[in-house]
């Protein structure tokens, strides 16, 4: 089985890669610190196997997975001891590791998904459904892995541009689609939505507060660029 | 609380000596920058980024084996997430406790 490793830390990488190297049939092929690199190298690449940190900043595991449309069986890393029930959620994942990973406990995941691979085809999505995109005045439909998932302009507070992707963030939940700012800005209703910097764009009913250079939104701050902040001003009702 | 130390790495190195000193190496290149980034995030009161430092320092604190301090940590953890971190001085004493550690590996 080809096999990649992604996680931001070193230790846990080079913990992986050397029980790889004690297990028959088992070739780290590439490893990535950051879900981004990995998604590139997927993008022209095949792979059997993913060991992948749930935890990364900026993008976790679980935001990768939902970029990938036919995922290669993926086994989770974790520091957390509880993320267990909501890892299974996922059909490609076939097992969950808690960090440090100790050679037997990895022999069972990997056996586990050598299993898989040997049973079955490429995962296909069965939750697809024939739903038609269409964008009404107060939503904006969005495709992950081919499924339609209906957002809320006013549940969206954040779009930050990440590469060939962007994140959506959501009142309830992240969603990572492979598009661009300049596209999905298109379709946002300039009286909710502002890019207020080059990798931002904001939900601006949902500002909490103003601060210099920068806007808190949730428990996010988010900066603004020297040219956009007197746009921002302008569509603000100033006292 | 048990005191830092290597049973865990090797066990995990299974006997091989050059795996246990690469992560040796690691955590000692590692740990240093983790918690300088700790630091200046606590000091910044950024409750999430200083989460995201403790969620990575929870891995060293287990792999050098420091069953009790890693309870500690995950609490530590979501008391920050909630913003409302109470067992930051007990945090301070495990990861000095940890840094003596490795520093002396």
């Amino acid at each position: 089985m080809n096999c990649i490793i992604i996680d931001d830390e070193a230790l846990a990488r080079s913990i992986i890669r050397n029980h790889c190297d004690k297990t028959a049939d088992v070739e780290v092929v590439a490893q990535f610190e950051n879900a981004i690199s990995a998604i590139k190298y997927l993008n022209q690449n095949e792979v059997d196997l993913i060991f992948l940190d749930i935890h990364m900043p900026d993008f976790t595991g679980f935001d990768f997975i939902q970029t990938l449309k036919n995922p290669p069986r993926i086994v989770l890393t974790s520091s957390d001891r509880n993320f267990a029930i909501e890892a299974f959620e996922y059909e490609c994942i076939v097992d969950y590791l808690v960090k440090p990973v100790a050679l037997p406990r990895f022999l069972k995941a990997v056996q586990k998904a050598q299993q898989f691979v040997a049973s079955t085809e490429p995962i296909q999505d069965t939750s697809v459904q024939s739903q038609p995109q269409q964008e009404t005045e107060n939503d904006l439909y969005i495709n992950i892995d081919r499924r339609l998932i209906k957002l809320n302009f006013d549940s969206i507070l954040i779009i930050e541009a990440k590469g060939d992707y962007i994140l959506i963030k959501t009142e309830g939940k992240n969603y990572t689609v492979h598009s661009t700012l300049k596209k999905i800005e298109e379709k946002l209703p300039e009286s909710k939505f502002l890019k207020i910097h080059r990798s931002y764009v904001i939900n601006y009913h949902k500002i909490i507060d103003i601060e210099d250079n920068s806007v808190l939104i949730a428990k996010d701050v988010i900066p603004i660029s020297r040219s956009n902040r007197p746009i921002l001003m302008k569509r603000l009702n100033l006292l | 609380m048990t005191k830092p130390n290597l049973d865990k790495i090797k066990e995990i190195a299974g006997g091989t000596a050059s795996f246990e000193q690469e992560m040796i190496s690691i955590i000692k290149e590692e740990l240093p920058a983790e918690l300088e980034q700790y630091q200046f995030h606590l000091e910044q009161n950024n409750f999430k980024q200083t989460a995201e430092s403790v969620h990575k320092l929870k891995h060293k604190i287990s792999i050098l084996n420091m069953e009790e301090a890693y309870a500690t940590a995950a609490a530590y953890e979501n008391e920050l997430r909630a913003e409302n971190p109470t067992s930051a001085p007990a945090f301070k004493k495990i990861i000095d406790e940890l840094n003596a550690f490795v520093k002396k590996l």
